[in-house]
């Protein structure tokens, strides 16, 4: 791994190792450009990946204080990971593509109230090639010729009951885990830990693939437990430097030439916003006050069946199995939008406090005593962006680092909530239609996990952040790289479609600094 | 997802309150220190018990209830406000219909848990109890969750695929097909 300068002002700074941070790093490393990845988080070694979710929760998790309003936590309102390799250490790497019309939300859906509703400012053929190059990357199950892993217990439930109910788009998704050895990395042995890091390495994340080979050239420089606080500029528009503290709390200063922002939605929200200054009073790129506003998340209904015989949920791949049939866009059914049904795995620890929390005593004790007769599901639809779902920063209240404590204000939107009450009843189905005992479909009992549309893409400065690279309108040299730029969500798990956005980022990035714009 | 994550972040908020009177008792007379003890005594005794109402996945006298208490009685001594609210809900659970909660009968017991079952005491008991009794391999055995897989090499040669009472349909695959 190469070392760089505080001084070095030739080098790229990429704030964030996840999806995002960690696939341009390397991207950009791949073509000789230097890049410092500052990572906030540990970086775990191999032995420090355990089959064991609670030690996993403590490893991964971004604990710094946050506060939620509206229907969000408020103690606890995202779901987020502070580590090398970001929430790839915790995703289930589940990668459905976006469907094109997903990308033409508002011309598809017509005028819906209280919505920010755009169309992306790219063609769905021109995110095609990169989506194709990101499969490639990440090993994409049901791609390139990539074998799809087999189904497990909780799939076979999940697959008939959907038969059952006359659902034909059923396979065992397209998941980013091997199903052959490839890579360098073994085949998914079925362990049942993909949010604990995948032992293994079996499942693709940052820290096993993109990191590994940023570090292979001369060109990177990974910091962990490097927390970017501010971000600098010149004075004419352009960014110049981070500051950035250390585990010590020392603070650093970091030259850059260019800065891209991956930090997931919160963090990259805070970042710009507490980065103002005369210049940019607002916040950094924020001319338009669009930075922290429609702000999306998937909604994550778990759905729980008491089947009649046993299923041993835990035993497998988590989302290695998908239900499409509901994803299309289809006004009769009282909403816009679709939504998808996949399998999970959940512990009996996590159905007790989390799934279950509003049950207790006997009858908890005799649901739980059926742990081996679940099966279970979770099902997300598409958010709509509205101005006031929207990340701020705290006026007064600091957190562990002196940063103004994360303001997360969440509405679900009308069409949201008929969407949830149309996708429970069919989930709920599922089941019902294999003998279920009993179903349980609690609402939003999980924080948000899927983080998105906080620095949009448009091509009007005046209603979006960034143009249709993830360059900000306001700072030629200053880049979001992370799902922030989603201007609409779609229904489908994020990561693949910030992988293809970052693809494409990077040919922008190489070409702008190979003809000395930047 | 997810998921597990924010669990032990919202038992420590849970527990976030104020005061800290364990170093004062341990100041006090030797009088007072056996008066304290036998106080605390009684507070285990309910914790344990309250435990087992709110998750009788084990015997009543389990040693898992006991780790309940025990781990909240620590979290008394040094984390701030559990002590107060700990002691605020026995109080609570005493006041409920005017005699010792534990005195009373166990329908009666459940009685008032469940019309407390809202209060913070009652989340701060039922959080720490879900984790240490869903946490125990005993308990786990008994369920028939599995825990770690690696050593075993995962479920890929061990069951994972064996569901064997689903009905016969067509166009059931084992595999999605590429």
């Amino acid at each position: 791994m190469a070392e760089f300068d505080l001084t070095d002002d030739s080098v790229v700074v990429v704030i964030g190792s996840g999806a995002g941070g960690g696939t341009l790093s390397n991207e950009l490393a791949q073509r000789g450009i230097k890049v410092v990845c500052l990572e906030a988080g540990k970086r775990l070694k191999p032995n420090d990946i355990v089959n064991d979710e609670a030690v996993m929760s403590e490893r991964l998790t971004w604990f710094d204080r946050r506060k939620g309003t509206g229907i969000a936590n408020a103690q606890f309102p995202v779901w987020t990971c502070k580590t090398v390799g970001g929430t790839t250490m915790h995703w289930t790497a589940s990668c459905p593509r976006m469907q094109a019309h997903e990308f033409r939300a508002k011309s598809t859906y017509g005028m819906i109230d209280n919505t920010n509703l755009v169309d992306w400012p790219l063609e769905p053929l021109e995110i095609a090639p990169y989506y194709e190059r990101a499969e490639y990357k990440m090993g994409v199950t049901g791609t390139h010729g990539i074998e799809r892993l087999p189904g497990n217990n909780n799939y076979k439930v999940l697959e008939a009951g959907a038969r059952a109910l006359g659902y034909q788009q059923i396979d065992t998704n397209n998941v980013a885990i091997n199903s052959r050895p490839r890579d360098g990395r073994p085949s998914c042995l079925q362990l049942g830990f993909c949010t604990s890091g995948c032992v293994v390495q079996a499942k693709w994340s940052t820290l096993y693939t993109e990191i590994r080979s940023a570090e292979a050239t001369k060109y990177f420089e990974l910091r962990p437990e490097s927390m970017a606080v501010r971000i600098n500029h010149t004075g004419q528009g352009r960014v110049n430097s981070v500051d950035y503290r250390d585990a010590s709390g020392q603070i650093h200063t970091q030259k850059a030439r260019l800065v891209c922002v991956a930090g997931n939605a919160v963090e990259t929200t805070r970042l710009l916003l507490n980065s103002h200054s005369p210049e940019f009073p607002n916040g950094l790129a924020n001319s338009s006050d669009q930075v922290g506003r429609n702000y999306m998340r998937h909604f994550a209904l778990p759905i729980i069946g008491l089947m009649p015989g046993p299923v041993n949920m835990h035993r497998g791949t988590h989302q290695a199995g998908i239900i499409k049939d509901e994803r299309h866009h289809d006004p009769n059914r009282g909403f816009s939008g679709g939504f998808l049904f996949l399998t999970v795995p959940f512990t009996p620890e996590i159905i007790g406090k989390i799934v279950l929390r509003d049950k207790w005593g006997d009858e908890l004790a005799q649901i739980m005593s059926r742990y081996d007769h679940m099966a279970a599901m979770l099902v997300h639809g598409e958010d709509l962006p509205q101005a006031t779902n929207r990340i701020t920063l705290h006026p007064s209240e600091k957190d562990e680092n002196g940063l103004p404590v994360p303001l997360i204000h969440y509405q679900d939107h009308p069409n949201t909530q008929r969407m949830k009450n149309y996708a429970r009843d069919k989930g709920v189905a599922i089941y019902r239609a294999l003998g279920a005992h009993q179903v349980f479909a609690p609402e939003d009992v999980f924080p948000a996990t899927h983080n998105m549309g906080v620095a949009r893409i448009g091509r009007n400065p005046a209603d979006s952040v960034c143009n249709p690279w993830g360059q900000t309108h306001d700072v030629a040299n200053l880049f979001i790289s992370d799902g922030s730029l989603l201007p609409t969500v779609g229904c489908e798990n994020p990561t693949l479609t910030i992988v293809a956005l970052i693809l494409r980022q990077a040919d922008y990035i190489d070409q702008l600094l190979k003809k000395g714009v930047l | 997802m997810e998921r597990r994550q924010f669990i032990v972040h919202l038992s420590r908020l849970v527990l976030a309150v104020s005061a800290a009177h364990w170093s004062i008792y341990a100041n006090s007379s030797s009088d007072k220190k056996q008066k304290i003890s036998s106080e605390n005594q009684q507070i285990v005794a309910v914790l344990s018990e309250l435990a087992y109402l709110l998750l009788p996945l084990q015997p009543a006298d389990s040693d898992v209830y006991r780790k309940v208490a025990a781990k909240l009685m620590m979290q008394m001594a040094t984390q701030p406000g559990v002590d107060h609210v700990l002691r605020n809900g026995i109080k609570t659970l005493n006041q409920y219909s005017g005699v010792p909660w534990l005195s009373m009968r166990r329908i009666e017991r459940n009685q008032a848990v469940s019309e407390l079952i809202d209060i913070p005491f009652m989340a701060m008991v039922r959080w720490t109890t879900h984790e240490l009794v869903l946490r125990n391999r005993q308990v786990w055995s008994q369920l028939g969750y599995q825990g770690s897989a690696i050593e075993h090499g995962g479920y890929l040669e061990r069951g994972f695929n064996d569901i064997g009472w689903l009905p016969k349909q067509s166009g059931v695959a084992d595999n999605g097909g590429i």
